[in-house]
């Protein structure tokens, strides 16, 4: 198995109380004040062209414009191109002012108050304002309209302006990660005299403005000549289409009939890493797939048969045959692969007779199951493969169920006891454990405490402002989750993609989308 | 039968066909699991969020209900909006609609003349060895699945010898025939398929047609042997071929879902793919509606051709 190749990225964890530390107000977000904030490339763009058309091809097409709404990666490329946030996360996963220039928290981190960027304007002219803040929000939080950020801003309450550049945010409970969570792909502020239209006409304040849009084919976007950052963008514009096949995506990306491939499959990525004319990357990142075991499903609700499973998969060599080594083996944790909250634990791996000595402990007795995936979710079914064949080796009887995807969404997760899913990173403790482990959160699909006294915990996890206490509470917390989550993820899988050499300053995107403001092509 | 009653009686007829279609189509994508709103939402809805968009998209109105309202639309011009796509389907549509008409267009350009000439020289040289050979790569071609072919013709002319597009990304607003390098390999897919299919049926008529008492009679009455082949042999074996070509028509038709989506080819055959996946039932039932129509007028106009070249099909 590869370990390290000469291109992938050195992934540079945060100092979580850096993050604390600005996040309170107490850094130098603050201290920057209203002076124009230099982005951090600067150095590196001397010499740089304007002008041309990046190219950047997805395995598929965008679904929506919408971005409260799109759930696809090309979706939310283009959203991040047009639309800004509050925050935004840098190198090491800190809060770093973008149209925010500072903020702190109040009454413990239930309430947020975040002061703007002043001078910003829409693409249609406006000047941006607390009051497009405060329809953002509210709009992502209307119940009725069923959007996909619900949530995106924190166990919310209400919001309010302050005067024209300043919004508090309201929570139910305090929340010292607001400030890292205010940053994420469905927290882009969109203008509030715009809010009937913004569906299928998007206006931000970010370097590009929407150009047009082929429902199926591809979008686009073109140079924000206003843009509140100096001599920003670089391109004249950006062109995202779609090749759904890894072998017609590597031909376009040699033939220079696109610049970028992004979402690269491992296949993909092996067969570009040694091209000419081609820098290929993979870097570690915290998307995993994982075999679910529903909590609250037998013989998933008992505590013994769910930790018995985790002593099934033989993890190195799944992560060899399922991604071809691109990416880190994992113990069932939701946390980032290098998270500074990780304790000390045993490391999972293939230890059949004790998988079948705790499912004799467990009186379960003879387990026969149906385990769904779906072939559209490469490579899901490689490990519900590997499982079965391991499983059967205890006498766990496996029958694989391979559903397409929109059956698997309407019928599967959520309601049958065991099958393969997939989930991006979740940067803040709030989005990756609280989120995914609460009773009460969408994401912990089993809707059951999974543990006893985890939601109490979590909830006091969520609230402490202080690092060292909150990682005492992380722990306690990671002792439940470990022997007894209803995730088995054997692997984090690397992301991958590729450009021509002709890209300039491109980093390859850490949590989904890739800044293109900075990036700029030779000619 | 009067050419212009057979006219009548087959657009009636089709009319039928699109009704049964379009309920066909409709009960299908509701019977399949999961529906738009799993398809925008994802993997990670809650129950609450799906019903939200639901009701706003009308989808919790009964079945019947729905079909109705999406009819009468449609029965006056209007094909309704997207539900995946939040846009109206009918630009969406008619812009893919000629891309792939341009696509299927050139496709029976190039190999209806190929096979039939194809045919004939195999026929005629019946037994050689190119006859043999023809037969062979017939059978090969046909054999193999569009995608496999397709594959194999990336993997060599676009990554082996880059010498052709392995995609046939269009810039929006442009007509594919500005980009006449992106069309051969999608091309060459359906034609390579066609021509293995269309020229062993005219080959098999056509040597139907060689050994009839007519031919041996034009023969013996010491015609020019390639005026034999083509005015008496290949006129009568053409009919055979040319419903052929009509049925062949809903084959290049369903070649262009699979070569579209290989290709990323903005056509009809991809929107159908992309439509099913996502539920979006709008869009799905006018562009199976599309293809249907396209179906039914591709046959008739293969009997219009027929029934020239042989009026004894006329009584």
């Amino acid at each position: 198995m590869e370990k390290q190749n000469p291109n992938s990225l050195i992934r540079l964890r945060p100092s979580r109380r850096d993050i604390l530390r600005a996040s309170l107000g107490v850094g130098g977000a603050a201290a920057l004040g209203t002076t124009p904030w230099t982005p951090a490339a600067l150095a590196q763009t001397a010499g740089a062209r304007q002008g041309g058309t990046l190219r950047v091809c997805f395995p598929n097409a965008p679904d929506t414009l919408d971005p409260h709404l799109t759930i696809s990666a090309p979706g939310q490329q283009v959203a991040a191109l047009v639309y800004e946030t509050l925050t935004e996360l840098d190198a090491n996963d800190q809060p770093a002012p973008r149209l925010a220039t500072s903020w702190r928290a109040e009454k413990s981190g239930q309430e947020w108050i975040f002061e703007l960027r002043q001078g910003v304007k829409f693409h249609h002219g406006k000047e941006f304002t607390a009051d497009d803040v405060v329809a953002t929000i509210q709009r992502s939080e209307d119940k009725s309209l069923g959007l996909r950020s619900q949530g995106a801003f924190g166990p919310y309450k209400e919001v309010r302006a302050e005067g024209k550049n300043t919004v508090r945010i309201v929570l139910t409970q305090p929340c010292a990660e607001v400030p890292v969570l205010v940053a994420n792909r469905w927290a882009r502020i969109i203008p509030a005299d715009k809010l009937s239209t913004i569906a299928n006409q998007p206006v931000g304040t970010g370097p590009f403005k929407f150009k047009d849009f082929q429902p199926g084919t591809s979008a686009s976007v073109e140079k924000n000549a206003d843009y509140w950052v100096k001599d920003r963008p670089f391109l004249d514009g950006v062109r995202v289409v779609a090749i759904a096949q890894s072998i017609a995506q590597q031909a376009a990306l040699r033939a220079n009939t696109v610049d970028v491939l992004e979402f690269l499959s491992a296949d993909g990525y092996l067969a570009l890493k040694s091209s000419a004319g081609v820098h290929a990357y993979s870097i570690t990142v915290g998307q995993y797939y994982t075999l679910m075991t529903q909590a609250n499903l037998p013989p998933f609700n008992n505590l013994k048969v769910r930790n018995a499973f985790k002593y099934i998969l033989d993890r190195e060599s799944l992560l060899a045959s399922a991604v071809l080594g691109q990416g880190t083996v994992a113990n069932d944790l939701t946390l980032v692969p290098d998270s500074i909250y990780l304790p000390k634990l045993e490391q999972y791996g293939q230890d059949l007779n004790k998988a079948k000595s705790l499912l004799a402990e467990s009186g379960a007795g003879p387990l026969s199951l149906e385990l769904y995936t779906s072939s559209e979710r490469q490579p899901s079914p490689k490990i519900a493969v590997a499982f079965k064949e391991a499983a059967e080796k205890i006498g766990v009887n496996i029958t694989i169920r391979d559903v397409p995807f929109t059956e698997y969404v309407a019928n599967v997760s959520r309601k049958k006891a065991l099958y393969t899913s997939q989930w991006n990173e979740r940067v803040s403790l709030y989005e990756s454990l609280f989120q995914i482990y609460h009773s009460s959160s969408p994401f912990n699909y089993s809707g059951v405490e999974q543990v006893p006294g985890l939601d109490a915990q979590l909830e006091q996890m969520v609230a402490e402002l202080d690092l060292a206490r909150r990682k005492a509470i992380v722990t306690q917390i990671i002792e439940k989750i470990h022997p007894y989550g209803d995730r088995i993820i054997p692997f984090f899988m690397n992301y991958m993609c590729a450009t021509t050499t002709k890209v300039q300053n491109y980093t390859p995107p850490k949590h989904g989308t890739t800044e293109l403001r900075d990036v700029w092509l030779t000619a | 039968m009067s050419l212009s009653r057979l006219i009548l009686r087959r657009v009636a007829l089709l009319a039928l066909v699109l009704v049964a279609v379009s309920l066909l189509t409709f009960a299908i994508v509701n019977i399949l699991p999961g529906d738009v709103a799993t398809a925008i939402l994802g993997e990670s809805a809650t129950p609450a969020d799906l019903a939200a968009l639901r009701s706003r998209m009308g989808l919790d109105l009964p079945l019947g209900t729905r079909y109705l309202t999406w009819i009468g639309h449609m029965l006056r011009g209007d094909f309704g909006t997207s539900l995946a796509f939040n846009l109206p389907v009918a630009p969406i549509l008619l812009w893919r609609l000629g891309n792939s008409a341009i696509l299927a267009a050139l496709v029976l350009i190039i190999s209806v003349p190929c096979a039939l000439t194809l045919g004939v020289v195999a026929a005629v040289y019946e037994g050689s060895l190119l006859d043999r050979f023809l037969s062979l790569a017939a059978v090969f071609t046909f054999a193999l699945p569009e995608f496999v072919i397709g594959l194999v013709l990336i993997l060599v002319f676009s990554i082996l010898y880059p010498v052709l597009p392995g995609s046939s990304l269009m810039e929006p607003g442009l007509n594919p025939l500005s980009q006449p390098l992106a069309l051969v390999l999608p091309i060459l897919v359906l034609v390579l398929h066609q021509l293995a299919h269309l020229s062993q049926i005219t080959r098999a008529s056509m040597i139907n047609a060689l050994g009839s008492n007519y031919v041996r009679a034009a023969r013996l009455k010491g015609l020019p042997p390639a005026l034999v082949v083509v005015k008496h042999a290949l006129r009568n074996a053409l009919a055979p071929a040319i419903a052929e070509v009509g049925m062949n028509f809903g084959y290049v038709l369903g070649g262009l879902v699979v070569v579209e989506t290989l290709f990323s080819y903005a056509g009809v055959g991809q929107l159908m793919v992309m439509s099913v996946e996502n539920r979006d039932v709008p869009t799905l039932e006018a562009t199976v509606l599309v293809i249907a129509v396209a179906y039914g007028v591709g046959n008739l106009l293969a009997d219009i051709v027929s029934l020239r070249l042989n009026p004894r099909l006329r009584s």
